[in-house]
Formats: C-alpha cells, structure tokens, sequence
C-alpha cells in the first residue's frame, strides 16, 4: 500500500510579541491510501495545527510534507491551492457552507476549478447528494436545513472533486451525539467505499474511536500511535513485544533484511501493522536481547 | 453559479445594508449629476446673456448707423426736476432747465409737466408739448425731407421702470416704409395701419401685464383697443403703438401737440446746419443729431456691458469653481463609501473566505469576486444618482450653487448618464481594490481561524 501522506521532521513555530512558540515537534508521519486516522489531543496540543498542515492549509516551519508524492512544504500559495482543489477535501466543524448557495450549490462549488461542464458539475452534485442522503434537499439553503444534513452537504462537498484525502476538524463538533454517530457512520462508509483516506481531529475518544489509526497529540508532539485499539508504545510491556515479535517469526520474518525486503501490505494481513510499528517493535526487542546480554 | 451570480448573491444576502450603502452613494451621484447641469446651465446662461449685450450694442450701433440723417427735436420748456436722472450724460443742457412756473409751453396751455403722474418721459426725461405748427414751419425748411411728429409717454410708479409706454406715430405706410415708424420684429399679428386706427402694437413683454394677446383687448388709460400684433425689441421693451390721434387725449395733450418730432435732413452732410437752424428758430425746443447721442449711447453701453461681462465671467469661475469643488468632494465621499462597506464586508467574512481557499480558490478569484460586489454597488448607486438627480437638480444646484442665475432644470444628457456610471463603476471598483486585494492575501489557515 502506498503512502499517500508523509511527514518528516515537521515542525511549526509561530512568534507572538517576541516569544516562539511550539505549535508542532518533530512531527513524522506516514499514511496510506485508505487510512482512517483519528489525531486526538487536548485543548492546544497542537492537532488543529497539525491538520492545517497536512492539509496545505499552512505552511510547515521546516520539515516536508509530501501528498502523492509531490512535497507541498515549499510551493507557492497558487500551487497549494491547486493541491487542496485536486486532491484534499475539508469538513469543518461549523460546516463552512455559503449561505448564499443552496445545497446542490454548496457541493457544485469546489468542481468550479474543474474543467467539468455546468451538467457535469451539477450531475455530480446530485450523484454525491444521494449518496449522503440528501438528494431531495438539493435546493434548499444551509439555513433551511438541520445541523446534520448541512454537515452531510459538506461531506458531499468535501468529496466532490474526488481528493485523495479528506480533512475533517471536530466534525460532530457541533452535533448532538445521536447526530454525531452518523455522521461519523456515514464518513466510514465512505472511507470503506471510496477508498479515500480520511484523517479526523478531535478531542472526544468515543469519536475518535472509530478510526483504525489513533495518534494521540500533546505539546506538539506525537505521543502515541494506536493500531486498531492495540497499543504500541516505546514503553509498552515486553510481554506484548515479545508476543509481537513471535508472531513476525511464526509468519517467517525472523530477520531484519526479510521485514526490510516485505511489502507493508504483508504486515496488514498479520495485524494491520504498518512500518514504522514494525521497527519499534524491532528496536525494542533488540534493546531488550542486549540487556538481557 | 459563476463568480458574478456569486458577488450579486452576497450584495443581495444584505439586501438592506446594501440599499442604505447604495442610496448614500446616489446622494453623491446626484450632488455630481446636479453640479454638472447646474454649471452647464450657468455657462449656457452667461453665454446668452453676454450674447444678449452683444446683440443689443449691435442694435443701438445699426440704428445710429441708420439714423445718419435724424435729428431729434424735443421741448424741454417748463422741465421739472422731481425726478431721478438716469445712468450717466444725457445730451443737452436739460440739467440746467429750471421750472417755468405756470404754462410756460411754447403754443401756451398743457401741463407744468414733470412728475409721474402728470408728465410725459422722455427716456427718462420730462418736457413739454411741440405745436403742429412747429412740424409745418420745421418742414419747410431747405435741407429738410421730412418731418416726423411723434408722441411718447411713460404710465407707472417708477420712472425708471414704467409699466408701459405710449408711442403715437404717423400711420402711413409709405413713411413707415421708408422711415420704419413701427417696431419691424412682429412676433405674432400684423402691424397697425391707417386702414383701422383704434388697433394697437404691443410688446411681447407686455403680454403678461395685460394678460392678453393677439385679437385681444386691452385698456390703456381707461381707453380700449384691439391687439393687432406683437412685436419684440429689446430696445423698446414696454411699448404700445398707436395712431398719434389715439395717442394725444392719453398722453393728455391737446390735440396738434405732440412731444417730439424726428426731422430727416437731405444728407448726412447737412444734419448739422439743419440741427443748427432748428435751434435757432426755437431756442426752447432741444434739436440733436440722433446719430450723434445714438453713438455716445453706444459707447455708454459698451463701458456698462464690459463691465457686466467681466462680472459675468467671474461669477461664472465662481460657480464653477465651487461645483468643481463640490464634484471633487462627492466623488471622494462616495468613493470612500464603497471603501468602508467593502472593508466591513470583507472582515464580516473572513471565515468564507478562508472556506473559499480551503477548497482551493486562489487569491485572484476572492479578488475578483470582491471587486464585483463593489462595482455592483457602485453601478446601482450610479442608477439611483441619476434618478434622485432627474427630481432634484433644481433643489440641489439652488442650494449648492446659491450664485448661479440659472435654476438648472433641464435632464442628464445620453453623454452624462453614460460618464456617472462609468465614474461610478470605476469609483466602486476603486474603492473595493485595497478591501479585494487585503482578502485575497490571507493565509487560510489564519482565515479559518477567524471567529
């Protein structure tokens, strides 16, 4: 599987009145195509930062961000734009529709920047608004609809170009919980169908939950990466490790050069491990045979 | 849904922010559109008037061209002095006439003459009756052609702007022909002959006094007649022609007086020996070339008229210069009124900005839709100028331009309406440039951020 999303050594420092501060640390992140990853954290750890970025929403202070294999960290706010039109789309979580567009507008906004005909355009609106369930509300107004459905229509928008990747900030942050879980329900639907991947920033677990990956944020920096509700922390118990480490062996990657040589879809059909979990396991059991030396 | 039907949208979502923006921009419109016509009509104004002078001067100098030959003969015998002397000289020793006391008339009788109510003017100036019998013995003279009685009276409460003048003359058409008794400018009607006496010639300045008009009847001095025709001259702007018969018992004059007499010398080289010899043959009376004082007139009014033209002329610079100014200061008024709306509008969006940008709109396409919404703006308020400014010119420039003669009325010209709105769709994509080009800067992410 191919990263679609790669960060390195990414951080953002902002200055206020003489003072630096740390937005992001040494942030490095690798994601796939067809991800669904949850960036949680507290209030101010820097998650919302750290989606503007993957989202060319800003810019990193050093370090690269890499989308489909284009580093975005350095270009021109014209090109940057081009990339948030072709290959991300965004939730927020006040929805963000224009007032002055109806919904079949709302979703028909971003293909504007295609070279997609007036029908193409509006076909696909209406195709992309069946899909979340809103087809009959097409022509009504954000004012006329509920917070749920005006967060569908933004859903729907946030598809309508086909991106690579959506973005999503608190998007049931503004919903009651009922509402929420769909909403919720519906974007996993769409990771599962689509295939796009799907990176959500929040601060609720029960909603962050519903990713496969969990990253959790604190001061800027990447504490944890959660795989399916397993924890593979640096400090985890070696029992775990070991365990781990045992089935690698069991499955015939008992080197370091045949793990180095695997593909990463390999490792999914274990445990949905990705590479970088692969090595910390490595490393830590490697620590833990030099001690036990 | 393309970025024009987008920026109408927005300028329309506020529909009553943006009615109040644009009425306030077509206040400054019609203040421009009102300066505008108001100057136009002062210039158009001055010109007319200065033409008017100039037309007039080229009358008086025609007409002492014309009158070469004419030496005027008037009685000043029994002159009082209870009245206002006009403007400047006037030929003759009349200042130094004194009242005679009673009837001192040559011929005997009529009236001591002098005031208003019961003397006669003379272009200001009161005298006494001629005799017909000054006619016989003036016309028999060797270098004389011909000689014309005439009676002239002025009736009203201010000598120097009567309400009317009585001229009598001779009908005769072979003399009229000749001499030009009767005022030749007929505006409507035809001109009084012998054929029917008791009709009259009237002004046209005078139509609105007597309310009448051609066919009409009037009544001059408890006296009717007929309007025959109308004529106009700016030379003799309050007179009625009539038979010297129908003009004696008005003027109160016994009958075979009259109160001048226009004497016609052979030649232009013999005017001043015939002046000469009326003089001397009636020392009371006052005989003067016509020519002569028509010429000195001239050059009165020509000093007069160059001094009314420079004054024309700088209250004109005046006018414009206060309506340029005032053009000046509502064209910057409505230009910053567009920039504080759109300043307004644009910090009032951010967030849709940024949401605009997230989606990958560049910084050209916010800058494009703003400065649409401005010259949206500006357009309408251009419409709503020109309209309000249909209403309200005459207001406007009466008050803006207290000093202007002329109370503008008249519309915007196809070439004005077309120069507002294209000063206001200039002047509303101005004022939204820096609002425009300060959006299209933002940083999403610092835009998003915007609560």
């Amino acid at each position: 599987m191919s990263d679609v999303l790669v960060t390195k050594n990414v951080r953002k420092t902002y200055s206020r009145k003489g003072h630096k501060v740390n937005a992001l640390l040494e942030v490095n992140l690798q994601i796939q195509k067809g991800d669904f990853i949850s960036i949680q954290g507290p209030s101010g750890s820097g998650k919302t930062t750290l989606l503007y970025i993957l989202g060319c929403l800003d810019k990193p202070s050093s370090g690269k961000v890499i989308i489909d294999g284009i580093e975005t960290s350095k270009m021109n706010e014209g090109k940057l734009a081009d990339v948030r039109s072709h290959k991300l789309g965004f939730v927020f979580q006040s929805f963000n529709l224009l007032q002055i567009l109806n919904a079949v507008e709302n979703v028909e906004l971003p293909m504007e920047l295609t070279d997609m005909s007036k029908a193409e355009r509006h076909e696909r609106a209406l195709e992309l608004l069946k899909l979340v369930g809103l087809k009959k509300r097409a022509l009504h107004r954000p004012s006329e609809l509920s917070a749920g459905e005006q967060q569908r229509v933004a859903i729907a928008r946030a598809l309508a170009n086909k991106p690579s990747i959506i973005l999503a900030d608190e998007p049931t942050g503004n919903l009651d919980s009922k509402t929420g879980k769909m909403i919720m329900t519906l974007l996993k639907e769409l990771n599962e169908k689509t295939g796009t991947t799907l990176i959500i920033v929040t601060h609720d677990k029960n909603i962050a939950g519903c990713a496969n990956t969990m990253i959790f944020i604190k001061d800027g920096r990447i504490t944890q990466v959660r795989d399916e509700g397993r924890s593979l922390e640096i400090s985890q118990k070696l029992k775990i490790q070991r365990n781990l480490a045992n089935k690698l062996i069991r499955a015939g990657y008992d080197s370091v050069s045949k793990i180095v040589a695997a593909q990463e879809e390999d490792f999914r059909k274990i445990g949905k491990m990705n590479m970088e979990n692969i090595w910390r396991v490595m490393k830590a059991i490697k620590d833990y045979n030099e001690k036990k030396k | 849904m393309g970025v024009a039907n987008r920026a109408f949208r927005s300028v329309w979502r506020k529909w009553a922010r943006s009615l109040i923006v644009i009425l306030a921009l077509g206040m400054s419109i019609a203040t421009i559109v009102s300066m505008n016509i108001g100057i136009t009509a002062s210039e158009n104004k001055t010109t007319d008037m200065i033409n008017n002078y100039k037309i007039r001067l080229d009358e008086m100098n025609k007409t002492a061209q014309s009158s070469a030959l004419q030496i005027s003969v008037v009685n000043f015998e029994g002159m009082n002095f209870n009245f206002t002397r006009p403007p400047g000289d006037f030929p003759g020793n009349w200042s130094g006439r004194r009242p005679s006391g009673g009837g001192g008339y040559p011929g005997g009788g009529g009236d001591p003459g002098g005031d208003a109510g019961g003397g006669f003017f003379l272009g200001g100036m009161s005298g006494s009756p001629i005799t017909m019998d000054a006619v016989t013995k003036i016309s028999a003279l060797e270098n004389v052609s011909v000689v014309i009685p005439k009676i002239s009276k002025s009736f009203g409460t201010d000598r120097r702007d009567p309400d009317y003048t009585v001229n009598g003359v001779l009908l005769n058409d072979t003399l009229d022909a000749k001499y030009s008794l009767l005022p030749a400018a007929l505006v409507s009607g035809h001109a009084i002959s012998a054929s029917d006496p008791n009709e009259v010639m009237i002004n046209q300045d005078l139509k609105d006094f007597f309310e009448a008009g051609v066919g009409d009847t009037i009544t001059v001095q408890g006296v009717n007649f007929k309007v025959a025709g109308i004529y106009s001259s700016d030379m003799d702007r309050k007179g009625i022609y009539m038979s010297l018969e129908n003009a004696m018992p008005i003027a109160n004059l016994s009958a075979d007086n009259v109160t001048s007499l226009t004497v016609y010398a052979k030649n232009a080289t013999v005017v001043d020996s015939v002046t000469a010899e009326i003089q001397d043959m009636y020392p009371n009376y006052r005989a003067t070339s016509v020519s002569e004082m028509m010429t000195r007139q001239s050059e009165r009014m020509s000093q007069m008229e160059e001094q009314q033209v420079t004054q024309l002329n700088s209250d004109l610079s005046d006018i414009q210069s206060r309506g340029n100014q005032l053009i000046l200061v509502s064209g910057a008024t409505a230009g910053l009124i567009v920039l504080f709306i759109m300043t307004y509008t644009v910090r009032e969006r951010i967030k849709e900005i940024g949401t605009l940008k997230a989606l990958g709109f560049r910084g050209y396409n916010i800058m494009t839709q703003l400065l649409l919404e401005g010259i949206i703006i500006g357009f309408f308020g251009g419409v709503i100028g020109i309209l309000i400014a249909q209403v309200a010119t005459p207001f406007l420039t009466s008050v803006l331009l207290p000093n202007s003669q002329a109370y503008a009325t008249a519309s915007p010209s196809a070439q004005l309406v077309l120069m507002v709105l294209g000063l206001t769709v200039a002047l509303g994509a101005l004022g939204s440039l820096y609002p425009a080009w300060s959006a299209s800067r933002k940083r999403p992410a610092e835009a998003m951020k915007n609560e």
